[in-house]
């Protein structure tokens, strides 16, 4: 099976041997798939073999005796390749919307953005991505990147008990299997959230902070600033001078999502 | 440096402002330079039409403050923005 695949406006064609791990692949990257151009000049990724599977392409050789290993190290296999090769400006962050209006979380690997975004979903907002804020160079339009989602055993807990296909240690997950829609067109960001783990006991807060921590973080978390990042400044500092910065402890993360959208839509 | 006439920011140099705060890329360092409260209040005065005399009374009248206190630090400061080759120098 070959799956042609665009993320972060970078091509990626996904071919795979097996069956078995074909299917659940076309799933859970059905929100990626690609209806435009042919990916001629995109990476090529392969799932060769029907057990063990090796993941090939890419500068990558792995080999996998389990299904759950072969599909997380696809799903990071995917995100290598356009994160490396994107033409946007693009940070780590995921982002959400809700009623046309976007929201940010940017942060590093394990702060929480992916279990902050299921919760989120659960509330009602919609899915954009749970890895990236990318806007284009020249507008500054964001563009969407809804890539499946890895959750913990305790984060799928965390989110009111979600499950999706099992993987290395996570459940990977698309925004339909929250209840959530994708948006592929999202408006302009309103929100850049700074989560902050706290014990589970404790109420989660929304805190409005200095737009200049938004901007320190976000400078902090860019993919691909070094491009220009003259441009990276001015367009960052645009986006946070029409958004409101908001520190989130977070406490139990599903009460979280209520509190920011409890506070989103009074602001 | 009490005479000469400090600023601009050099051409190599973005500066972007937030809330009263400068953010500032030298595309010559490759380092963006985030200014706190009081660095950013000097940095709003560096235009190139005053001097250092000018910029110390100018705060000094803003905060109500005696400018003998603030002139070292001001010095300073100005110092090693010329130093980071963001400002353009006169000397």
């Amino acid at each position: 099976m070959r799956l042609r695949l665009a993320g972060l406006n970078t091509p990626v064609l996904l071919e795979v041997d097996d069956p078995h791990v074909a299917t659940p692949l076309a799933r859970l990257f059905a929100d990626l798939v690609s209806k435009g151009s042919s990916p001629q000049d995109g990476t090529v990724l392969k799932v060769e073999g029907t057990g063990p599977w090796r993941v090939t392409g890419d500068n990558r050789n792995a080999s996998h005796a389990t299904l759950p290993a072969t599909m997380t190290d696809v799903l990071n296999a995917v995100n290598r390749a356009v994160v490396a090769r994107t033409p946007l400006l693009a940070f780590h962050a995921a982002v959400v919307t809700r009623h046309g209006r976007s929201l940010v979380i940017p942060g590093r690997s394990g702060i929480g953005k992916t279990t902050l975004t299921a919760c989120l979903l659960r509330r009602g907002w919609n899915y954009v991505s749970d890895e990236a804020l990318s806007l284009e160079w020249h507008t500054g339009s964001l563009v969407s990147y809804p890539r499946p989602m890895a959750l913990s055993p305790w984060s799928c807990g965390a989110a009111g008990g979600v499950s999706g296909v099992a993987a290395d240690g996570e459940h990977l997950l698309r925004a339909v299997d929250v209840g959530a829609d994708v948006d592929r067109t999202p408006g302009p960001v309103r929100f850049v959230v700074l989560p902050t783990r706290t014990p589970w006991q404790e109420h989660p807060s929304v805190a409005r902070i200095d737009r200049n921590d938004a901007l320190a973080e976000l400078l902090q978390r860019g993919f691909t600033l070094h491009v220009d990042t003259a441009r990276a400044l001015v367009l960052t500092s645009a986006l946070l001078r029409n958004s409101a910065a908001l520190r989130v402890r977070l406490g139990n993360p599903l009460v979280a999502a209520d509190v920011i959208t409890a506070a989103t839509d009074d602001s | 440096m009490g005479r000469c006439r400090l600023g601009p920011p050099r051409a190599q140099c973005t500066v972007i402002e937030l809330d009263g705060r400068f953010s500032v890329y030298s595309s010559e360092s490759h380092t963006v330079y985030t200014l706190n409260d009081s660095a950013s209040a000097v940095w709003s005065l560096l235009d190139g039409t005053r001097t250092l005399d000018e910029v110390v009374a100018c705060l000094a009248e803003t905060y109500g403050t005696d400018p003998l206190e603030l002139r070292t630090d001001v010095e300073q400061l100005v110092a090693d923005f010329v130093e980071d080759r963001l400002l353009e120098s006169h000397e």
